[in-house]
């Protein structure tokens, strides 16, 4: 098997910007996360251990009871590792050589934060600096404008973790739906890839065409400012933490009360995120006149060599013919012998000839003396 | 903005390493009998089986762990006729697959068998005959932790049904007496309780740490009921006891029964796994010292107004202060590498001298 070198300009690395499309529906007051139902398991309600609409980070305790799931733990020690849900204060009180637990799973969703007039909100507060980021797509972006007032409006705020969509939301992607009894009520998109939510269905009604909320796309957030009502009067539920009340965009995601979930309306909110893959490409090349020799034992006639010729001084193999694999398309004609080789796997080696990747065919590859292939290995890294 | 730059000197920079572990059991219900099977993954080569911890079908589904068995070459089974001749090469190419990894070549360029007590050049028995459980990465980590691994059979474990008395096994002792003379890393060896572990009698398999593959000796499943029975075990043959529903483990290895048909014999009788893992945190910490006559003005533009310093209050008397919101680490180019922000800006004044303990994780 011969080994080849890769060349300056047989390797290059670049990455793949992929666009996972992540879907939240609330129903019933359940949140749904790419229309995953519910799983229930053997041992527990939900196999994975979490609510519906959340997703398990390592998704290490499938379908475990109580007292047998696995968990983390970790010895404090001069490093001064600990895990985030330890408090400093807890922390500080722990001894060295101390056993600290932690817990899986560890889930996430997204999240609503909703304030009413007047009310404070740190949350916004700490994304100011990102707010002012945005200024450049549109002036909507600064807390106080013409349009919406953020500092001291009502905001229905929802906050997206960064494991649903990667390193940002896709510009242009957001929709968000609001149903009322499997009728679409309203609509809200970033028609214009600027952030700016637009309600754009259906048409004719109030608030169509005007701007109702805002995108943060590197920070997950969607901020939702239109309080008007959705149905002119028509409708009421208990949206506001199971009290009856309009539906309006101030309300978008809410599952209602423990005792009075909202049943009739239904929230969809979608998005592509942006994820990139680094890659790295290597070019194998197989030239002509190389790679025509094979040492599988097939490659040479079958049957044992006869004639080796053994003395007192030496020992001579008996030669043992190369299959030809040649065939004629005339009838009572052999074909000449030819090399012919069948590629089915490139092996990738290191600078001390370890073999630390292997690259199968999907086919073999028919290799002849003339034939000149050049393979396109990729590697996700 | 930074407008000054300090050298991190020698006596700045430390490094540490935490060792993060999780606590990982694995009962015997999940392995045969919760999920009919439908959570076991045979192959068409037949050389080993795959457990998950939930049907396989389902994406939730995580691989745990592969058993497999086999047999040495030099050993009693693969110089007995076999009925399955295909079968038996299968075995013996199991072991010998495993064993080139684990324990290498001799100076012949054998492979050698699995050594009892690790002890190479002693002519101590070997583990001619064994079953294998190969965890997956997911589980082990970086390593198994040393003295914590235990395994539990049932003697009773027929057509999954478990019943009679538990063994169990461990590496006992091993976090501080474990072998290092394996091409795979570090070893430890099973015994049955720590009694016998400190004696170093009756081994009754390996566990390889890095790695992440235990053996459990074959006679272990044979001589089971006589162990219980306190008779003791007659190692390293194999004996005639039934322990599975048709046949010892010795008339199973050497019968026409596949790899497949032992594990699920195997995986009959298993009643607990349980172990830790280890995974390795490596930090190094930056201390960053702030003395009192340093960084005591900032270039920000929102520093000044009217070519007064704002947090002054517009006294000429009060001394020069600065609020410190962020540690930049640059390299020797004076490239900016990394960023270390605080949860809120710390005062800083001629007064003070701080130092702000910067850890990076990698």
């Amino acid at each position: 098997m011969p080994y080849y070198k890769f060349g300056p300009n047989d390797i290059f690395y670049n990455q793949l910007e992929t666009y996972p499309k992540t879907q939240f529906l609330v129903h019933s007051g359940n949140i749904f996360y790419n229309n995953v139902p519910n799983i229930s398991g053997a041992h527990v309600s939900s196999i994975n251990d979490t609510p519906t609409g959340y997703i398990s980070l390592y998704e290490l305790n499938v379908d475990r009871q109580t007292g047998q799931k696995i968990y983390p733990f970790i010895v404090k020690n001069g490093g001064l590792s600990s895990f985030k849900t330890v408090s400093t204060t807890t922390f500080n009180a722990t001894g060295f050589g101390d056993v600290e637990e932690g817990s899986y799973p560890l889930s996430a969703s997204f999240s609503r934060d909703v304030y009413a007039n007047g009310q404070a909100r740190p949350r916004l507060t700490s994304i100011k600096n990102a707010l002012s980021g945005y200024e450049i797509y549109s002036q909507e972006f600064q807390a106080i404008n013409s349009y919406k007032n953020l500092v001291t409006g009502a905001l229905n705020f929802i906050s997206i973790p960064s494991i649903f969509y990667g390193s940002s939301i896709q510009k242009g992607t957001v929709d968000l739906k609001f149903y009322v009894s499997g009728t679409l009520l309203a609509q809200a998109q970033d028609l214009n890839k600027d952030g700016v939510l637009i309600e754009s269905n259906p048409s004719g009604t109030p608030a169509s065409g005007s701007s109702v909320g805002l995108v943060l796309y590197n920070e997950g957030i969607v901020l939702l400012t239109a309080s008007a009502d959705l149905s002119n009067g028509l409708w009421a539920e208990g949206y506001n933490n199971g009290t009856d009340a309009a539906p309006s965009w101030m309300y978008f995601g809410t599952t209602g009360s423990a005792t009075n979930r909202v049943v009739s309306s239904s929230f969809d909110m979608s998005f592509n995120g942006v994820s990139y893959v680094p890659t790295m490409t290597m070019f194998a090349h197989a030239e002509k006149g190389d790679l025509n020799y094979s040492n599988n034992p097939t490659f040479k006639t079958f049957g044992m060599a006869t004639g080796s010729i053994s003395s007192s001084f030496g020992y001579k193999e008996a030669q043992i013919p190369m299959k030809n694999i040649n065939t004629s398309s005339y009838s009572g004609y052999s074909e000449l012998y030819d090399n012919v080789t069948y590629i089915s796997s490139i092996g990738i080696y290191d600078e001390s000839m370890n073999l630390i990747g292997v690259a199968k065919m999907a086919n073999p590859v028919r290799k002849r003396e003339i034939d000149d292939y050049q393979f396109k290995l990729k590697l996700d890294i | 903005m930074a407008t000054t730059f300090k050298t991190l000197l020698n006596q700045d920079i430390t490094s540490t390493k935490t060792l993060l572990h999780e606590a990982i059991p694995i009962t015997g219900s999940m392995v045969s009998g919760t999920y009919s099977d439908n959570n076991i993954k045979d192959y068409s080569h037949a050389m080993f089986q795959s457990v998950y911890d939930y049907p396989y079908l389902s994406s939730s589904a995580n691989h745990i762990f592969d058993i497999t068995a086999g047999f040495a070459t030099g050993s009693g089974l693969s110089a007995s006729a076999p009925a399955d001749i295909d079968l038996q090469r299968k075995k013996i190419n199991m072991y010998n697959t495993l064993a080139q990894q684990l324990v290498g070549y001799d100076a012949n360029g054998d492979i050698r068998a699995f050594d009892t007590d690790g002890d190479f050049s002693s002519t101590a028995a070997f583990h001619s005959s064994s079953v294998f459980f190969n965890f997956s990465r997911l589980l082990t980590k970086d390593e198994m932790k040393k003295g914590t691994f235990t395994i539990t059979f049932v003697t009773g474990g027929i057509s999954g049904s478990r019943g009679g008395t538990t063994q169990i096994y461990g590496d006992y002792g091993a976090a501080t007496s474990y072998k290092v003379n394996s091409p795979a890393g570090e070893y430890g060896i099973l015994y049955r309780n720590a009694n016998e572990a400190s004696a170093g009698l009756l081994p009754k398999g390996l566990i390889f740490y890095q790695a992440g593959v235990v053996l459990m000796t074959g006679s272990v499943f044979a001589d089971m009921t006589a162990a219980v029975a306190g008779s003791g075990f007659a190692w390293p043959g194999m004996s005639s006891d039934l322990n599975f529903a048709t046949a010892s483990f010795g008339t199973m290895l050497n019968s026409t029964a596949s790899i497949t048909d032992v594990s699920n014999g195997v995986r009959d009788q298993l009643y607990n796994i349980s172990f830790n893992n280890t995974t390795e945190l490596n930090s190094t910490i930056y201390f960053c010292r702030a003395n009192n006559n340093d960084f005591n003005y900032s270039a920000n533009p929102t520093y000044t107004s009217n070519s007064k310093i704002v947090v002054k209050d517009n006294n000429p008397n009060e001394v020069p202060k600065t609020y410190i919101t962020t540690i930049g680490l640059y390299s020797a180019d004076n490239e900016l590498l990394a960023v270390a922000k605080l949860s809120e800006p710390l005062k800083k004044t001629p007064n003070d001298e701080l130092t702000f303990r910067v850890r990076l994780d990698y």
